[in-house]
């Protein structure tokens, strides 16, 4: 803020607020301790994970029949992955529901052949497959023949549950469901005659071949899980035999198929018990492939409900989570850490330190980047040989809505505390600097512009007990203070009067008796009137000290200015020596006031400017009315005022005149000026002068109050 | 300027002239009651020219205690006598409380009007301010003495009483009635009235009316206070009363009533 030119600091309520600004450390000390908290937290959950960890690895230590692969299986052909399925499958020749899965296909058949890719994924105990099969001339069953073999089909090998081998066959006749059918050896005739229901599937046909996507149940499979795909394409529509047929398992064989990868059922059911919300459990043989998996870290809310959720989530919301994830990590977002390459094998660090022997934890964020995740390894052991690794992952998400809810919670009583903090700063402050300035203008109002002390003088907030109180409280005793030595010094005129005279007396009786007995007249003369210049000086100045209260004990009464001015000048034209103009409005001019002392106000400025005025110039008077105010304005052609002098003019023994400048017997004690402004301030107004340089005269204004309508 | 031109009007009163000897008045009795010995001296010897027996006091107490013994025909009387500040008042009272037509002049420094108001409320004849000039003095106890005569023993006026409407001025008991009323004044205002009323209608300078009160140091503002004085005092007798007239810049005039 600046007062003139000189600059001033902040104001109180600023620098209070300013002050307060340290309060902002309280929410900032709350997040320092609660990060250190988190660390606490997480590192506590990750010893709990492990210790988990260790006791899973202890239910399975020693299983190593869990962790071998099939021992009846002598097969040494390419496995089928099965990848665990997340969702539903629809069967419509389509491979959007498999999630990019797709492109894990494993491709056969050779340049001659037809050429397929294949994918294979379980869920709720069944297989689906996803079977593209490149063939730019499809041949369709036709109806009219018996024979399977007469058009393009795919060949199912497999072993059922008694370990019987198993035939199944497809053919369709275009787009659309599939129909299968058990068949002879040969792979001609349906053996039954019958389709068979429980491999179903679809078939879409395109451009560039076909794609067929089925299912059928797990328990279709015998305990080998061994399943073969073969594909057969006949090219010519009208000879309809087989060209070509590209097989997933080799030629030859020897009844051996393709043996299904599942994960191990009977691990998993010892685990399922374990399974923990928001964690977990993977249990891998020595190769690093999955043999079991419970629980998920996919959140299991539906996720209809979730969008329903985070539609109803309103903006503000969504900005505080913004924010308080910055401040925690934390996410409100619902946790996705799913790859399905992963449900078959991994390659962790931790998991090889934790072959190695070692038990471990390590921490890393979601495949989704929005979590993170504390993985904790252990060791399953057999004897000496490490036979397996248990791993628990669980999402630190736990901990962080906990923190997520105690930051919001320190937000929002650091957000009341901190408001009420600043309103009651503010308000304070309101009060100081209300108090300060009150007591402020209180001073100010103590004494005029012309640093009179008024007659009574009111200092409020004197009862405050606190340092403003003091202050006030100071202020009023000094200015008590300065009113009784203005007193004083307003009494010093009068008691001086009054102690004069009577020497005064004296002296003026001893020279009549002294001129009465025949002294020198001369003599006489001189002395007298020094006694009465003394005289009219003592008077002067008991007049200029009693004036206010001879103001105001004054009669106030409606006064016409206009003729009160114009019997004035008329008068006054009689003896003055220079030319009176007189300038009144048309209109009578009535103030409220004493005439007496109008005609006294006039009668100091007409004598000033009668004593400045140049010889044989005119003084021009005027009166001019306004809405509240009339002026009464005095010009004399004469020596303008220097403007050093200008403010000291209407100050009390202040005179443009030489004090000592007596030759006509005249004293000017400059008081004329001084009354004459105290007349115009008792009657509302005020008197200022202008210098007129350009016209060499000087004008004196009187300002006065005009009578109000209600006085009126 | 105003203070200039009150001192040229007032240098005339100064003059020797008004201080002269006039015929003796043997009978009278003059008390004086002054604390300051150079001054109590000036004024006895002022009156003993005069002829009068002058006896005179420092003190109230020993002023009182003379005067209960013998009363004079007068007494002029200062305020403030040594360490009393109101003496002159508390004596003022006692001796009106002995003889109520004991004519007192107060002659005093107290020139406040409170004061003034004051000592006319005690009953005082007249109050005049100091400095106070000998032949005003000598001028004034004259009138008051002769006042006195005509009150306790009325004779036949030898100057018929004037007339103005309803105003009529009695030169020789110093009295004014209006409306069949008596007006109490002072000697001034009685003198301020009668040189107003002389010439009814026309103006009469602040000049005149400072020579007409025949006091030594006056100037406008004790016009001014001495016109609102008489202004009230008709006022209380008659409230429409609007005969003295301000002539701004010049002086008052007696505004004859229609």
């Amino acid at each position: 803020m600046k007062i003139g030119s000189r600059i001033i600091g902040p104001r109180l309520g600023s620098k209070l607020l300013l002050a307060g600004c340290v309060l902002l450390f309280i929410p900032w000390l709350g997040l320092q301790s609660l990060r250190a908290m988190q660390q606490f937290l997480t590192d506590g959950q990750a010893e709990a994970q492990l210790l988990t960890a260790s006791g899973i690895a202890a239910l399975l230590h020693g299983r190593r029949e869990l962790f071998d692969d099939n021992p009846s299986s002598p097969s040494q052909l390419a496995e089928l992955p099965l990848y665990p399925l997340s969702g539903h499958i629809l069967l419509d020749g389509f491979a959007e529901d498999w999630q990019g899965l797709e492109q894990h296909s494993q491709q056969y058949g050779e340049a001659a052949g037809p050429q397929f890719s294949l994918i294979l994924g379980e869920n709720k105990q069944r297989i689906y497959g996803l079977l593209k099969i490149h063939d730019t001339t499809p041949v369709y069953r036709h109806p009219a023949y018996l024979r399977l073999d007469h058009s393009d089909h795919v060949r199912f090998y497999f072993k059922d549950a008694d370990n019987n081998e198993g035939r199944l066959l497809i053919t369709f006749e275009g787009s659309g469901k599939i129909t299968a059918y058990a068949v002879d050896e040969d792979w001609r005739i349906a053996t039954p005659g019958n389709p068979d229901y429980r491999l179903q599937g679809y078939v879409d046909i395109d451009e560039g071949g076909y794609s067929i996507e089925f299912s059928l149940p797990l328990s279709m499979l015998g305990e080998q899980r061994q399943l073969g795909l073969a594909v057969a394409d006949v090219v010519d529509p009208q000879q309809r035999t087989i060209a070509h047929i590209s097989r997933t398992f080799p030629q030859i064989n020897q009844g051996d198929y393709n043996r299904v990868l599942i994960r191990s059922v009977a691990t998993e059911a010892i685990i399922q018990g374990l399974e923990k919300e928001e964690a977990q459990i993977w249990i891998f043989d020595h190769a690093l492939r999955v043999r079991a998996i419970a629980g998920g870290l996919v959140d299991k809310t539906e996720d209809y409900l979730n969008a329903e959720e985070q539609r109803a989530i309103p903006l503000w919301q969504s900005f505080i989570d913004a924010i308080l994830g910055q401040l925690v990590g934390a996410s409100n977002q619902q946790l996705k850490d799913f790859d399905p390459l992963q449900t078959l094998s991994r390659d962790d660090a931790l998991l090889h330190t934790a072959m190695a022997g070692l038990g471990s934890t390590q921490r890393r964020t979601s495949l989704d980047g929005r979590h993170e995740i504390i993985a904790a390894a252990q060791p399953i052991r057999d004897g000496d040989k490490v036979i397996g690794v248990v791993l628990i992952e669980q999402s630190t998400a736990t901990i962080l809505s906990l923190q997520r809810h105690s930051l919001q919670h320190i937000a929002l009583l650091s957000l009341l505390s901190l408001s009420a903090i600043v309103i009651v700063l503010l308000l304070f402050s309101a009060r100081l600097t209300w108090r300060i300035t009150r007591l402020g203008s209180d001073t100010d109002k103590a004494s005029d512009k012309w640093g009179r002390m008024q007659q009574s003088v009111d200092i409020r907030g004197t009862h405050a007990g606190d340092e403003i109180g003091d202050l006030s409280r100071n202020i009023e005793q000094l200015l008590a203070r300065l009113t009784r030595y203005q007193q004083f010094l307003s009494a010093i005129p009068r008691t001086l009067r009054h102690e004069i005279n009577n020497p005064l007396n004296t002296a003026a009786t001893s020279l009549e008796h002294l001129q009465s007995e025949g002294g020198e007249k001369t003599y006489i003369d001189s002395a007298q009137r020094g006694l009465q210049r003394i005289s009219a000086i003592v008077d002067s100045l008991a007049e200029a000290a009693s004036l206010e209260d001879a103001l105001n004990s004054d009669e106030i009464l409606p006064i016409n200015l206009s003729a009160l001015l114009s019997t004035y000048v008329k008068n006054q034209s009689k003896r003055c020596p220079l030319n009176i103009e007189l300038t009144t409005p048309d209109d009578d001019v009535w103030i409220q006031g004493s005439d007496i002392h109008i005609e006294q106000l006039l009668d100091k400025l007409f004598d000033n400017a009668v004593d400045f005025a140049n010889p044989n110039t005119s003084i021009e008077i005027s009166l001019r009315a306004m809405k509240n105010h009339c002026f009464i304005r005095v010009k004399n052609y004469g020596p303008t005022i220097a403007e050093a002098e200008l403010l000291e003019l209407f100050q009390l023994f202040h005179s443009r005149r030489n004090l000592r400048h007596t030759d006509n017997g005249e004293q000017h004690l400059g008081l004329g000026l001084y009354i004459a402004r105290l007349i115009c301030e008792r009657h509302g107004g005020d008197l200022r002068v202008e210098n007129l340089s350009a016209e060499g005269a000087v004008a004196f204004i009187a300002k006065l109050a005009l009578t109000s309508s209600e006085q009126k | 300027m105003t203070v200039k031109r009150d001192l040229l009007q007032t240098k005339g009163y100064a003059s020797p002239n008004t201080f002269i000897r006039r015929e003796t008045h043997l009978s009278y009795k003059i008390a004086i009651v002054e604390d300051d010995p150079d001054q109590r001296h000036n004024y006895a010897t002022a009156l003993e020219k005069q002829g009068y027996e002058i006896s005179a006091y420092a003190d109230r107490a020993s002023a009182r205690e003379a005067m209960s013994r013998a009363m004079p025909d007068l007494v002029v009387l200062d305020i403030i006598l040594g360490n009393e500040i109101d003496a002159g008042f508390q004596l003022c009272r006692e001796l009106l409380a002995i003889d109520a037509s004991l004519p007192v002049l107060f002659l005093t420094e107290r020139v406040d009007e409170i004061d003034k108001i004051s000592g006319l409320r005690l009953g005082a004849w007249d109050y005049q301010p100091k400095p106070v000039s000998l032949g005003f003095l000598v001028e004034r106890i004259a009138s008051l003495l002769r006042l006195k005569a005509l009150r306790d023993d009325p004779a036949p006026t030898t100057r018929p009483t004037r007339e103005t409407g309803h105003l009529s001025i009695d030169e020789d008991a110093m009295q004014i009635h209006w409306r069949q009323q008596l007006l109490e004044l002072t000697i001034t205002e009685f003198r301020l009235i009668a040189a107003l009323a002389r010439r009814p209608g026309y103006p009469v300078a602040y000049e005149a009316l400072m020579q007409a009160t025949i006091q030594q140091y006056v100037t406008r503002n004790t016009i001014n206070t001495h016109m609102r004085n008489i202004r009230r005092k008709f006022c209380a007798l008659d409230n429409a009363f609007t005969c003295i007239g301000n002539e701004y810049g010049h002086g008052y005039r007696w505004v004859q009533e229609n």
